[in-house]
């Protein structure tokens, strides 16, 4: 039994049974929960699953659930959203002054406080754990974070911290609804489009770790456009035609993720799907008003004042404002940036500076959305020598570029660009994120998108607007469990990649020359929940008992079918993963025989990939591990 | 208590009466007895149980919700700090910068306890009318306020009411007078 029913659970233990279907709570009691489990928050939307044929899902409301959670000692309070930071308290912060209404001695401390405590106490806090569950050279289940830890702080692994963060909605869930416990509720959890298998996975077991079996994973840029869809009930199909192409462009907090959809018809019936996703960007909104308090900073460290590292976060919420303030008021000329001093003297520590419309433009606009060419590229520095092992930060700020790469690269994903365009060519945009809440960032992603059309004699796109750049994810996910259970539009999707495992060639060896490496398809792309596929040619030998690894890799813009061998591809075509692991377990087989098997790859109804080795001459299947990251300490 | 007795009291004592009067005294007194720490206000309330509408009482305000608030008040706007300075040392431009600070975070802090919307939603300066019947907790009428309306005036300041509260949970264990603790960097 996992430990979070054991917290949670245990008082509803006695009179529930331990079936965690649906089926048998009373439809009142019933919900579809969507959960947006961000890189910097998390965000938490509910509404009541009702049985009745005649239901427009599009009038269905969905409600924000308030995230009770602690804010100072001893005190608890609801917010709208609970941010993604985790403490691991010492003897500053006796257990008893954080305990929750549902657990009276938390072993952590997430939440708005713990993200406060983050910025004074560094050493003892985590924060974008998501970030580390997709990171490449690290496990996400080795305790390896804090990555600069105080010397009595026990590490966590992004795995826990993951898991930590569910548990609390959980808790907050289950509190208020002691009578339809979370983890008999239908759950749609998103995960970014540009997570890999592993971090997928690693997203849906930190879930069923705590109990919920109902899940489901969405991915945010289709929850976005969800989320657009019911707000647009009435008219959506006014706002959208056949053979439009949607560009989702999901700006988080901490990462950037992109889409392409294209709206489709059917028999008549309009239809989306989901063409191609974008690669993992580390950049988000949170290096905005980090740039912004890195330069006012430097501004007043010119003019004689040196700031302390904690009045930069000051700074940075400082800033944050005085954007917003200057980007919704065209005539201001500069907005004021006010750091309040730590001690009691309030007037007396105050620093003050501003932020001028000329150094916010240049930063955000040139900086975060400078102008390009279509066939631009990020610019990749290259890393020189040993580089310690972090989170992989985009080293290119302009989202304009990242954009124009992942058009390139997908320049034959749409029909509408069947001819020889060198890019796909969106005709609308649906923007997310709360950073895009400052419209002029907005319109100037529109204007360089219109630039590369005209310059390529293609028709303008247009925006998409009127969601809650806030909640959108988190409601979209909700309203997927809609229309999951058969109501309304579904968004066709299936695997984001197609992906290969890497099988030495028989070629002879050549000495210093790595033995060249062919990939095999064995999922292809599209494939969707619920399917699966055999790869019939192809036998492999398994030591019993021993552990044999694959080279696994994916590629976002190849589409070969199941079984394709590939002895070349351009380098850019595939990328490489984390290593495959298949160990035959000693059983009816003793160890270091070898047991033929083929593979079968199949997506999950949850949306993860999986993996089969099966025996040839029959017997049980077993799966193989996606998720061996070695960790690199 | 004193008024609310002599105007119960009939202008002539008969014995049904006077027995009445000497049964209601003894009543009294047990329930002063019984309940030796209840307030004047408390039994007056007991006595005159015949009358329907509920006899005002006063009560000390919830010192741990006022302490909460000027805790809450302090750690999101700096209250406390901007009140014990010595403004008269510093410059307008540099108090404003402060105000800057405390009227944020009081703005936060009190938006996200309360939702708080106007009572009179006319602009003010404009002449209103007060029904005959109004709730007097509600608008205040000043100046020449004579009869038993209905009133008409000019609404000076449209008033300011709770919708709702969302208050925290506190733990019993919260030394509530500690508004702000010592910080020390380590």
């Amino acid at each position: 039994m996992p430990a979070g029913k054991k917290l949670f659970g245990a008082k509803k233990a006695t009179t529930d049974s331990a079936d965690s279907s649906t089926q048998d709570l009373p439809h009142a009691e019933r919900y579809f929960v969507g959960i947006d489990l961000g890189t910097t928050h998390s965000l938490m939307v509910a509404c009541p699953q009702i049985e009745d044929e005649s239901l427009d899902i599009n009038s269905v409301e969905l409600t924000p659930i308030d995230v009770l959670q602690t804010l100072a000692p001893s005190e608890v309070e609801a917010r709208y959203n609970l941010p993604s930071f985790f403490y691991i308290p010492g003897v500053e912060l006796p257990t008893d002054q954080f305990e929750l209404p549902w657990d009276a001695s938390p072993a952590h401390l997430v939440g708005s406080y713990a993200r406060d405590l983050a910025i004074k106490t560094p050493g003892r806090a985590v924060h974008s754990a998501k970030s580390w569950l997709s990171h490449r050279g690290s496990n996400p289940r080795s305790a390896n974070l804090p990555q600069t830890q105080l010397e009595d702080v026990d590490k966590v692994s992004a795995f826990e911290v993951t898991k930590a963060y569910l548990k609390h909605l959980q808790g907050n869930w289950d509190y208020a609804h002691p009578h339809a416990p979370l983890v008999r509720q239908d759950v749609t959890i998103t995960v970014p489009a540009s997570f890999d298998p592993a971090a997928r996975e690693m997203t849906a077991e930190a879930a069923q770790a705590i109990g919920i079996d109902n899940l489901t994973l969405l991915e945010e840029p289709q929850a976005a456009t969800y989320a657009w869809i019911h707000t647009h009930a009435a008219n959506w199909r006014e706002h959208l035609h056949k053979d439009d192409v949607i560009l989702v462009v999901d700006v988080g907090g901490g990462t950037t993720d992109l889409s392409l959809i294209q709206v489709e018809e059917h028999e008549g019936e309009l239809g989306l799907n989901r063409l191609a996703v974008g690669e993992h960007i580390l950049l988000g909104g949170d290096n905005m008003d980090l740039a912004l308090a890195y330069s006012v900073s430097q501004k007043m460290s010119a003019d004689g004042t040196q700031l302390q590292p904690w009045q930069i976060s000051g700074m940075t919420h400082s800033c944050r404002e005085a954007k917003e303030k200057l980007f919704s008021d065209a005539d201001l000329k500069q907005a004021q940036v006010i750091i309040p001093g730590r001690g009691s003297k309030l007037i007396g520590g105050t620093l003050q500076s501003e932020l001028s419309r000329e150094v916010l433009d240049e930063l955000l606009l040139n900086g975060f959305f400078p102008e390009c060419n279509a066939d631009d590229k990020p610019q990749q520095s290259t890393r020189t020598g040993l580089t310690q092992l972090g989170l992989a930060y985009a080293q290119d700020a302009g989202i304009t570029r990242h954009i124009a790469a992942f058009l390139s690269k997908h320049a034959k994903a749409t029909t509408r660009s069947s001819g020889d365009h060198t890019f796909a060519q969106p005709s609308v945009i649906l923007l997310n994120g709360g950073v895009f809440k400052a419209g002029r960032l907005g319109q100037r992603l529109l204007d360089q998108m219109n630039q590369w059309l005209t310059t390529a004699n293609a028709p303008a796109a247009r925006l998409l607007d009127g969601c809650d750049l806030d909640t959108a994810v988190a409601k979209g996910a909700t309203y997927y469990g809609l229309v999951r259970s058969g109501k309304g539009l579904r968004i066709r999707g299936g695997l984001a990649s197609s992906f290969y495992i890497g099988i030495a060639s028989s070629m002879p060896a050549i000495p210093g020359m790595p033995q060249p490496v062919q990939a095999l398809c064995v999922a292809p792309f599209g494939l969707e929940e619920g399917d699966s596929v055999d790869i019939p040619e192809q036998t492999f030998g398994l030591v019993v008992g021993e552990a044999v690894n694959f080279q696994f890799f994916g590629s976002t813009v190849r589409q070969d079918p199941c079984g394709t061998l590939l002895e070349h591809w351009q380098p850019d075509e595939l990328y490489e993963l984390p290593d495959i692991q298949a160990k035959v377990p000693v059983g009816a087989l003793s160890q270091g025989e070898v047991l033929p098997v083929k593979l079968r790859a199949s997506v999950t109804e949850l949306g993860t990939l999986s993996v089969q080795a099966i025996p040839v001459d029959g017997g049980e299947a077993f799966k193989i591990e996606l998720d061996v990251r070695e960790n690199i300490q | 208590m004193n008024i609310a007795f002599t105007q119960n009291i009939p202008e002539v004592f008969d014995p049904i009466h006077l027995g009445l009067a000497g049964l209601v005294c003894i009543m009294l007194l047990i329930l002063i007895f019984k309940k030796s720490s209840s307030t004047s206000a408390d039994t007056t309330s007991n006595s005159s149980n015949n009358s329907t509408t509920p006899v005002p009482q006063l009560e000390m305000a919830d010192e741990n919700g006022a302490l909460h608030l000027l805790s809450v008040l302090q750690r999101d706007g700096r209250l406390i700090d901007f009140v014990r300075e010595d403004v008269s040392q510093y410059s307008d431009q540099e108090i404003g910068a402060a105000a800057r600070v405390v009227h944020k975070g009081l703005k936060t802090a009190v938006e996200s306890h309360f939702t708080i919307t106007p009572i009179q939603l006319e602009a003010e300066g404009a002449t209103i009318q007060v029904a005959k019947e109004f709730d007097t907790q509600s608008i205040q009428l000043v100046g020449n306020v004579t009869g038993d309306g209905p009133f008409s005036g000019v609404l000076v300041h449209q008033g300011w009411q709770v919708t709702e509260s969302q208050l925290p949970h506190i733990s019993n264990q919260k030394n509530q007078k500690i508004l702000a603790p010592a910080q020390v960097e380590i």
